[in-house]
């Protein structure tokens, strides 16, 4: 009779504990869950705006010197630093938005290049001829052209 | 002895389950409002995007029927001097899209045009982009 209170004392214990440590575990899950979506959520606003933000800032700065091309990497936006014969051309090289700035003439510079954000895709379609749509990773940003630029 | 062992147990168990009820509460109304606020960012930033977007078109447009032209893909309607289209949260046009781009245009002066962008989602306004375009030529 002792020995059957103390084997109930004994498991109810364990019971207790191990309901206790469940309900710790699904609490952990929950909020690891949440923090799991949250995060990601962060992380895709920050890459909608290193990318997308990016290409209207480039855009806003650059009005006059703008244009479409394709090179050796696929569509490339060209942006020309005044009549220098320099600029900067956005491409994607492994995985990046890059943004290699050169003499325009001169052959594409990838390794040299700044790395904007990750991305794989950078589609520039001419609208019109003052309008560029130009589609990454993250989506559609529209670019008008204020200056000469514009579609080649 | 065993009755007081017995209720020592419920009482242990009814008080774990209080004190596992009331982290539980708090804790889910932390990580919710926590969630709420995240996807309430990513939406702001896609809607400043959409809106920023949304500029850039009317620059070029220079009207509210070119802008309708340019938006047809989105279901665009001129209503007065208002149009209206819609975008899914990849920011391309969808007549089925969740978001909804409202843009106000009014010719205040000879050359000059105020632009009102509104983005709503689900109804509810959440950027609001006040600009203004030269309708002859990009700059006066």
């Amino acid at each position: 009779m002792k020995q059957s209170g103390k084997a109930w004392s004994g498991l109810s214990a364990t019971g207790i504990t191990a309901f206790f440590l469940c309900c710790f575990l699904a609490l952990v899950l929950f909020g690891t869950n949440i923090y799991r979506s949250t995060a990601a959520s962060r992380q895709a606003g920050n890459e909608m705006r290193a990318s997308l933000s990016y290409l209207h800032t480039v855009s806003r700065s650059n009005e006059a010197g703008i244009s479409a091309g394709t090179g050796e990497y696929g569509d490339m936006l060209v942006v020309a630093d005044g009549n220098t014969g320099y600029g900067n051309r956005i491409y994607v090289y492994e995985g990046y938005l890059v943004e290699d700035y050169s003499r325009l003439s001169a052959p594409l510079l990838p390794d040299s290049a700044s790395q904007i954000c990750e991305n794989s895709l950078l589609q520039i379609e001419a609208v019109r001829q003052d309008l560029l749509k130009v589609t990454v990773d993250e989506g559609t940003v529209y670019l008008h052209i204020r200056g000469k630029g514009g579609a080649e | 002895m065993k009755e007081t062992k017995r209720s020592g147990f419920y009482l242990e168990v009814i008080l774990m389950l209080a004190v596992s009820i009331f982290v539980i509460q708090i804790l889910s109304s932390a990580f919710a409002a926590s969630y709420r606020r995240s996807r309430q960012a990513s939406r702001l930033s896609a809607a400043v995007t959409l809106a920023a977007n949304g500029a850039e078109l009317c620059a070029s447009a220079k009207s509210g029927e070119e802008l309708c032209r340019l938006l047809s893909g989105a279901d665009a309607r001129l209503e007065g001097d208002v149009v209206t289209a819609f975008f899914d949260e990849d920011l391309n046009m969808d007549p089925a899209g969740a978001m909804q781009m409202r843009i106000e245009w009014k010719e205040d002066e000879k050359e000059f045009a105020d632009i009102v962008i509104d983005i709503l989602c689900n109804g509810e306004t959440v950027y609001t982009l006040d600009t203004g375009i030269f309708t002859e030529g990009d700059r006066p």
